[in-house]
């Protein structure tokens, strides 16, 4: 079936939604070395259509995305309503991972769902894979306990 | 010939408003108003009226008494009755003058009063009008000053995140150091240009930037600019070709701030190299109706189509294609570029064919007409690395 029912072995898929090229790289580099898959787009339509079809474990979102059209866009939050919104979607943890730090913008992305607020500049890239270990293991035991509860109602 | 139609008449109470064919008025001098026009009594209250009335009633009145007990009306009593009358009346015209005169002058203030009370009205309206007027224009500065800190906030932080990533990568031992240094520098360098952007922008949107203008060889600084421009990495990686058309006649001297021009044109250059992945870039000249000189850079890049047309001067602009192109610009170089031109009394302006057809932008400089400076000009501190200010 899909690509990604066969790389059970990766810790995890991790989709990264990010405009700077040099910061793809050393998350591609970093991520990849440690066992991870890595998938990165600059296109927030894009990443939507990725998000649903790929599944992926992990999205890293960038807000500040440059629109096609339009000069800077805070197009993040965008993406972050559509998957939250999105049945197929709204279980994937998203991490917003940006250069805003005021507390709005905190507020903003624990209302809107993230699972977790990473302010880019202060955080190493070990500092992000810790976190990145921690939320997907915290949601595959999330995702047992619906499991359990689901066969349970079954019986 | 006075017209009659009811806009034309004064309005009652007014003083202006005399009825001059009514019988008081005429005898008395004293129109028959529906209100007193000096006190506004109606005229049933009017003492003036009362009094009238009184004496006709007493007039009749002892006429009448006398002509029951008499028989006839003697005329002592006629006599006396009518002098009673006058001379009563007199003394009560008199009073009644007074009494009029403080009501038309406490009239004549109550209408100033309310003038300006009306005036005042006005004026607070229109300074209310005012003050919302500029609250708004405030409240728009204010969140242009949010959203330039916002931007430039990120485009400070994102640099220094990809150098954290390096830094703490190569800490690890999980990156080479070596390779990692090129991007640390890129980013280096990319902070610094942001912050002077910042900077150049801050004090061209006030005007406060300075030129100054002298006679300046431009084909000189172009010509330097394009061999430098030919050696830089990206140039060479996209194997582009920069050239000078010869336009057939000689660039003459131009009179401009020829720092800042030059800087302009290094950033239109620097725009038609990342802006084309292939093909060349044309520098050619043309003279404007001999009093100004027309400078065009050709480029065969992605061109400028859609709604970037409209913005590419705007401050934090970036075109479409931009983010992709070219990530480590600021979206202030041709904002920069725009004021600069125009501070040199040219005009800076583009044209392109569509996308991917490539674009050209012109600019054009006052050609050099034996101007002189100003004589208030002043010691300008241009931004260098080092600047002695004690010389002995």
């Amino acid at each position: 079936m899909k690509p990604t029912k066969i790389m059970k072995s990766s810790k995890g898929r991790i989709l990264f939604i990010e405009d700077e090229r040099e910061l793809i790289n050393i998350y591609h580099d970093f991520l990849e070395s440690n066992g991870y898959d890595f998938l990165s787009t600059h296109d927030i339509k894009e990443a939507m259509i990725l998000t649903e079809f790929e599944q992926p474990d992990l999205v890293l979102l960038d807000i500040i995305i440059p629109k096609p059209e339009n000069t800077i866009a805070e197009q993040g939050w965008e993406y972050l309503e559509a998957v939250k919104k999105n049945q197929k979607t709204k279980d994937i943890p998203i991490v917003v991972f940006t250069n805003l730090d005021t507390l709005q913008d905190r507020e903003k992305s624990q209302r809107l769902g993230a699972a977790a607020y990473i302010f880019k500049r202060d955080c190493s890239p070990r500092e992000v894979m810790e976190t990145i270990k921690e939320i997907i293991k915290n949601n595959l035991e999330k995702k047992k306990k619906a499991g359990h509860k689901l066969s349970k109602l079954v019986k | 010939m006075e017209k009659t139609g009811k806009n034309q008449r004064k309005e009652f109470g007014q003083s202006e408003y005399l009825n001059k064919n009514c019988w008081i008025v005429r005898n008395f001098n004293y129109p028959p108003y529906k209100r007193c026009q000096f006190c506004k009594l109606k005229f049933r209250n009017c003492l003036f009226l009362h009094y009238q009335i009184i004496s006709l009633i007493l007039t009749i009145f002892f006429l009448t008494l006398s002509f029951l007990i008499e028989g006839k009306i003697s005329e002592l009593v006629i006599i006396s009755i009518f002098t009673l009358i006058i001379v009563y009346g007199y003394f009560f015209n008199k009073s009644m003058d007074k009494i009029i005169q403080a009501n038309f002058a406490q009239r004549k203030a109550n209408k100033a009063l309310e003038e300006l009370t009306e005036k005042l009205e006005e004026m607070v309206e229109d300074q209310t009008k005012n003050i919302k007027e500029k609250s708004r224009h405030l409240q728009e500065l204010l969140n242009m000053k949010t959203d330039f800190l916002r931007v430039a906030n990120h485009q400070l932080n994102t640099p220094l995140s990809i150098m954290k990533g390096y830094f703490s990568m190569a800490e690890e031992g999980s990156y080479p150091t070596e390779k990692a240094m090129p991007s640390i520098k890129k980013s280096l360098d990319r902070i610094s240009s942001t912050v002077a952007d910042f900077w150049d922008a801050y004090e061209l949107e006030g005007e406060r930037m300075k030129m100054e203008p002298q006679k300046t060889d431009i084909a000189e600084i172009i010509s330097r600019l394009v061999l430098e421009k030919q050696k830089i990495q990206s140039t060479r990686e996209k194997k582009l070709t920069i050239e000078i058309l010869d336009s057939g006649f000689k660039a003459p001297a131009v009179w401009c701030d020829c720092k800042k021009i030059a800087h302009v044109i290094s950033n239109l250059l620097d725009n038609a190299v990342s802006y084309t992945s292939q093909g060349k870039i044309i520098v050619y000249y043309e003279l404007l109706d001999n009093n100004y000189l027309k400078i065009n850079v050709k480029d065969t890049g992605v061109g400028i189509f859609g709604d970037d047309k409209k913005k590419i001067f705007q401050k934090f602009s970036r075109g479409g294609n931009a983010a992709n192109l070219r990530p480590d610009g600021s979206g202030l170089g041709l904002f920069i570029a725009q004021k600069i031109v125009e501070g040199n009394l040219g005009e800076l302006s583009y044209v392109s064919q569509g996308k991917d057809k490539g674009s050209t932008f012109s600019f054009t400089v006052p050609i050099y007409k034996n101007q002189s400076l100003e004589l208030n000009r002043e010691e300008s501190i241009s931004r260098k690395k080092i600047i002695i200010f004690d010389k002995a």
